[in-house]
């Protein structure tokens, strides 16, 4: 077996058993130590990540599949993680006795999400999406204060039924084709596509990949969590873990085409999540909800280009995602610095007021992410949803993409309020400047600059992502 | 090759404005020193094309340089040069004039502080203008078209701090709008019917193949109205006069020499166009025809030195506009240049005049001694000898050659001109008289006359002057040169019988304008306070501003009000706010989904699943 294959997954799990090791020695370092040695370990992870990218490969009796495909989602994974992990430098939620904690969790679910987008076997697929959701679970519980273990359990107890719903799925798949590899169903599936039981099995497999994506009606959890978990975990949620839903989505219906059917029902959920997550979000006061909402919007657009399937709608969700990944890390960064200031864990509209007069600096970071997450051009989002919704355009959902550009014309009101929070409204009396570290300020601009920079080259990443899917699909 | 300095043409003054925008604080005042070479660039470029192409007879002509713009499957929108014998006579015109007269501001805005916007202004008016003479199609044309009026707006009210400036400058800018609404109607529709917009192609016999003689009409009518704007017809003439709040300088180039005509220019250029329909032509005509006698009558009244050239050139411009309607774009070109020239050099002489009295009434700059200024009473005399048609200046001959296109066309245009030339010769003969034979005083000594301002002053003007002199005999029956540049014919037969009645119009206007003038305190004095009732029509410029004045306030402002009603009722109201009230009151609804209950989460979600699958699977 070639180890490079893996090699990310490999770093990752050594971190996981680093941590542990040093969980059992009792002693928590210092918050100043642990950050940085940590920052250290993931660039490794990063490094690993880069090294295996371009091999590919089938392992562990063809249930894990290397390729341009996994490779790409795992460099956007370790994204991510690397950008939580560095947000996680200020972090004042979460004691700092469970900081290893903390960190093991991220780290085992990184490792979760990344095996995601390698898993072409349903069971190693269930393996992986408990691995990266059991993890998540505990990280949004771990703030531990007062009411704030409750959006964890919610989150539980949600996640459990949506595994419950895909291992009966799984089961109904299995059943049918006498086979649980993705190739193995796909090749045996051909004359009982049609059937019932192939139907609800493939409904419930990716009811639950949709439950991680955030769609309607499974988005029901993501308000409730991102509002009580602790802002690094939430940009975790929102980034990595919609990262690794879009791989095992994408790559399971590039293994299992849908019915014409499913694809009305998928068009049907895209148009609610779209709706619901825009029009709710226009009332929302706590930004991190009004993000979570935005995030079941989102999760609508990229559906969008899931169900036009085929190498342009793939790729386009690709692309999107990635850009999706960058826009929305940099809208974080702009919270927890925000949250950090106030010392408030739930920034409120009005906790952004004057911002560009606090921090010029910030306020630029939120207006890019923001007006990015619209869909304005020049910038990343712009070129992402253009490419999806031609893309979809191309397979005839027209009304489905004429719905979408309104919805984004819904979603630039309550992007706008907050930009009009932090550019028009005036300061509270007596608030200082918000100072801001180099590698803060480091980190924001690399975020800004890719966001525009892929808005206006688009290209490479677009030829990447067609790559990928010819490489991520049966042949 | 020659196209590669067309290039020079267009850009020398766009890189000027550039340098002058990005020039320091500091450095400001060195703006002339950037704009004045770069004009004196494309100026001597025009120049060296113009004279290469003439001993060459035009080989190179017509040349073009073309590129698709926007394309569609069956049209295409295009941007290029189109060189050929007209636009090559008036881009050389156009930079020659805009050269000496950016010389000239070098001496006039001496003092000003805001020299530096001044220059830039200048220099992005010739790269408009340039653009507009050079373009090869209608659409750029419109485009460079909207640039001279903006420019021409920044120039008006360049004095910002005075409110008349602001006020001439609005005024300017909106009755233009009014034409050029019309022009792009025209433009589109061109484009939607015919297909194309390049020059080359809207020739008459193609325009008539291709569309029915009514929508030709509708077509020139409309197009019709974008000249009538940009060159002051009536009634779209009020703009101008008012326009003389800007600096001197700025009326002889913009609202003088080039821009104005640049109206006629079009008319000469897009010719297929309007000669397609003979209705069309008539109402060029007329219209023409009001201008001319309208900005005559007008002209002889006025105080203000600026104010009597600005109506003089309402009125010529009326002439040419006359002359094209006639069907004669050659008599209509010819006089634009020769005008050109001699009104640009009127302006400058007057701009001496106000540069050395500060003050623009006739009457003052009399008394404090304006004709004491030999160099500027001399070009006053070749300028109006010229604008007269005093043989043997320029205006002469190309007023005779209006005049004869005239009198083959209709008899009774015909005579209208005469009487416009009579009043034209009475107005000049007016101000001369009142410039000469007033009681003068001393004028106050200059300050800051150094020789370098004394060089920027008198070069343009005696230069402008001499071509003033020259420019006709080029259409003259000695030498038809210049008519047979454009096309016209080699010879140019001596017409007696108008001689005759050329020298009879001035010995006529020029005897009344003495017998009124001898004593011009008395006389002005008179004008000033009589009460008659042509002197009041005149006075109130024939209530044109009055019957725009009640248009805007009681019929726009009316329809205003009701637009307004529906925008905030209808479209704001029910279906802008409306959309965003039911909006927002689904978003309130659709959150009551989220009760923070896990059981009300889990059964909507299998609800939900429950629809999906049964909707799939059935």
């Amino acid at each position: 077996m070639d180890w490079t294959l893996i090699l990310p997954e490999t770093a990752l799990l050594l971190l996981c058993v680093l941590l542990l090791c040093l969980m059992l020695i009792r002693k928590t370092p210092a918050a100043g130590v642990l950050s940085p040695l940590m920052g250290i370990a993931t660039a490794g992870v990063g490094l690993a990540a880069l090294w295996s990218f371009g091999f590919s490969g089938i392992l562990f009796f063809s249930t894990y599949r290397v390729d341009l495909f996994s490779q790409c989602f795992k460099l956007l994974v370790w994204a991510a993680f690397f950008l939580t992990v560095f947000f996680s430098r200020s972090l004042h939620e979460i004691d700092d006795g469970r900081r290893l904690e903390y960190y093991f969790f991220l780290s085992a679910a990184a490792l979760g999400m990344m095996m995601m987008a390698s898993a072409v076997d349903l069971l190693t697929l269930y393996v992986s999406l408990e691995l990266a959701s059991y993890s998540l679970y505990l990280l949004s519980a771990l703030k531990n204060r007062g009411r704030d273990a409750e959006a964890g359990v919610k989150y539980l107890f949600f996640g459990a039924a949506a595994s419950g719903v895909f291992l009966w799925g799984a089961s109904l798949l299995a059943g049918i084709s006498g086979s649980t590899s993705l190739a193995g169903i796909s090749e045996n599936i051909h004359g009982l596509i049609a059937s019932p039981a192939s139907l609800v099995g493939m409904i419930f497999v990716c009811f639950s990949f949709l439950f991680k994506l955030s769609a309607f009606p499974l988005h029901f959890w993501a308000p409730d969590v991102y509002e009580s978990a602790a802002t690094p975990v939430v940009n975790f949620i929102a980034t990595a873990s919609k990262a690794a839903a879009v791989a095992v989505l994408a790559r399971f219906l590039m293994f299992l085409p849908p019915s014409p059917e499913f694809v009305r029902a998928l068009t049907a959920i895209a148009f609610a999540s779209m709706t619901l997550g825009n029009c709710v979000a226009l009332w929302q006061e706590d930004v991190k909800r009004l993000l979570a909402y935005s995030s079941v919007a989102q999760a609508g657009y990229i559906l969008v280009g899931l169900l036009a399937a085929g190498g342009e709608g793939f790729s386009s969700a690709i692309f999107y995602t990635a850009a999706y990944v960058l826009m929305n890390a940099a809208a974080f960064f702009v919270v927890s610095r925000v949250a950090l200031d106030s010392g408030h864990d739930n920034p409120r509209l009005s906790h952004f007021d004057g911002l560009a007069e606090r921090s010029p600096f910030l306020a630029l970071v939120l207006l890019i992410s923001l007006l990015s997450l619209a869909g304005i051009p020049p910038l990343a989002g712009f070129t992402g949803k253009w490419i999806l919704f031609s893309a979809a355009m191309d397979k005839g959902h027209w009304f489905l993409v004429l719905w979408a550009v309104l919805n984004s014309v819904v979603s630039l009101f309550y992007y706008l309020t907050l930009v009009k929070h932090a550019y028009l409204e005036k300061p509270k009396e007596g608030l200082p400047p918000m100072a801001l570290p180099l590698a803060a300020r480091t980190v924001g601009l690399a975020l800004c600059l890719s966001i525009i920079l892929l808005g206006i080259f688009p290209n490479a990443l677009i030829s990447l992502a067609q790559e990928a899917v010819l490489s991520g699909g049966l042949h | 090759m020659a196209l590669k300095f067309l290039w020079v043409i267009q850009l020398a003054p766009l890189a000027a404005f550039l340098g002058i925008q990005l020039l320091p604080a500091k450095l400001k005042k060195i703006a002339p020193g950037v704009a004045v070479p770069a004009a004196l660039m494309a100026a001597t470029a025009a120049s060296w094309l113009f004279w290469s192409q003439i001993q060459t007879g035009g080989r190179d002509l017509p040349g073009e340089f073309s590129t698709p713009w926007l394309v569609w499957p069956g049209r295409a929108l295009e941007v290029g040069f189109l060189m050929d014998r007209l636009n090559l006579l008036m881009i050389w015109l156009v930079t020659v004039i805009s050269f000496f007269v950016q010389l000239f501001s070098v001496y006039y805005m001496d003092e000003d502080p805001s020299r530096a916007r001044y220059f830039g202004f200048l220099s992005f008016f010739a790269f408009s203008m340039t653009g507009l003479v050079l373009s090869n199609n209608l659409l750029q044309t419109f485009i460079f078209w909207e640039l001279v009026g903006l420019t021409s707006y920044l120039l008006i009210g360049f004095w910002i701090e005075k409110p008349s400036a602001a006020t001439a400058a609005r005024k300017a800018f909106v009755i233009n709008r009014l034409g050029d609404l019309g022009f792009y109607l025209g433009v589109i529709l061109l484009f939607l019917l015919f297909g194309t917009l390049n020059f080359r192609h809207l020739t008459t016999e193609s325009l008539a193949q291709a569309l029915p003689p009514r929508t030709l009409t509708m077509l020139g009518l409309l197009v019709f109205t974008g000249v009538m704007g940009k060159s002051a017809q009536f009634p779209f003439h009020n703009w101008l006069p008012d326009a003389m709040e800007g600096p001197t300088p700025v009326s002889a180039l913009i609202h003088s020499a080039t821009m104005v005509a640049a109206g006629v220019f079009l008319l000469a250029r897009a010719f297929g166009l309007f000669g397609a329909s003979a209705f069309t032509l008539s109402v060029i005509l007329t219209v023409g025809f009001l201008t001319a006698f309208v900005g005559a009558a007008l002209a002889t009244i006025q105080f203000d030195i600026k104010k009597i050239l600005a109506y003089s050139t309402i009125s010529q411009l009326g002439l040419m506009v006359m002359a094209i309607g006639a069907g004669s774009s050659l008599a209509g070109m010819f006089h634009l240049s020769t005008h050109a020239f001699f009104k640009s050099l009127l302006f400058l002489t007057a701009g001496v005049f106000i540069h050395r009295t500060h003050t623009n009434d006739i009457d003052a700059i009399a008394e404090k001694g304006g004709r004491r200024d030999v160099l500027a009473v001399a070009m006053l005399v070749t300028g109006l000898a010229s604008l007269c048609g005093l043989p043997p200046f320029a205006g002469f001959f190309s007023k005779d050659m209006v005049l004869e296109t005239l009198k083959e066309r209709s008899f009774l245009f015909y005579s209208g001109a005469l009487f416009v030339s009579f009043l034209t010769v009475y107005y000049s003969c007016r101000l001369l008289f009142v410039v000469l034979f007033s009681e003068a005083g001393h004028p106050r000594p200059t300050t800051h006359d150094s020789r370098l301002l004394n060089f920027s002053r008198a070069v343009p003007l005696v230069s402008l002057g001499a071509i003033s002199v020259v420019m006709g005999l080029l259409g003259s029956p000695l030498n038809a040169g210049l008519l047979e540049w454009l096309g016209g014919p080699a010879e140019v037969h001596f017409n007696a019988s108008l001689f005759l009645v050329t020298l009879g119009l001035l010995a006529g206007g020029g005897g009344l304008a003495y017998f009124r003038f001898r004593n011009p305190a008395g006389a002005l004095q008179a004008e000033k306070e009589g009460q008659g009732l042509l002197l009041t029509a005149l006075r109130r410029k024939f209530f044109v501003d009055e019957a725009y004045d009640f248009l805007v306030k009681k019929v726009a402002l009316a329809a205003g009000a009701l637009f307004d009603a529906f925008d905030r009722k209808v479209i704001n109201g029910w279906m802008v706010n409306g959309t965003s009230y039911n909006i927002l009151k689904f978003g309130r609804l659709a959150s009551k989904l989220q009760s923070g209950l896990l059981q009300d989460y889990l059964s909507l979600a299998f609800l939900a699943g429950i629809v999906i699958v049964f909707f799939v699977v059935l």
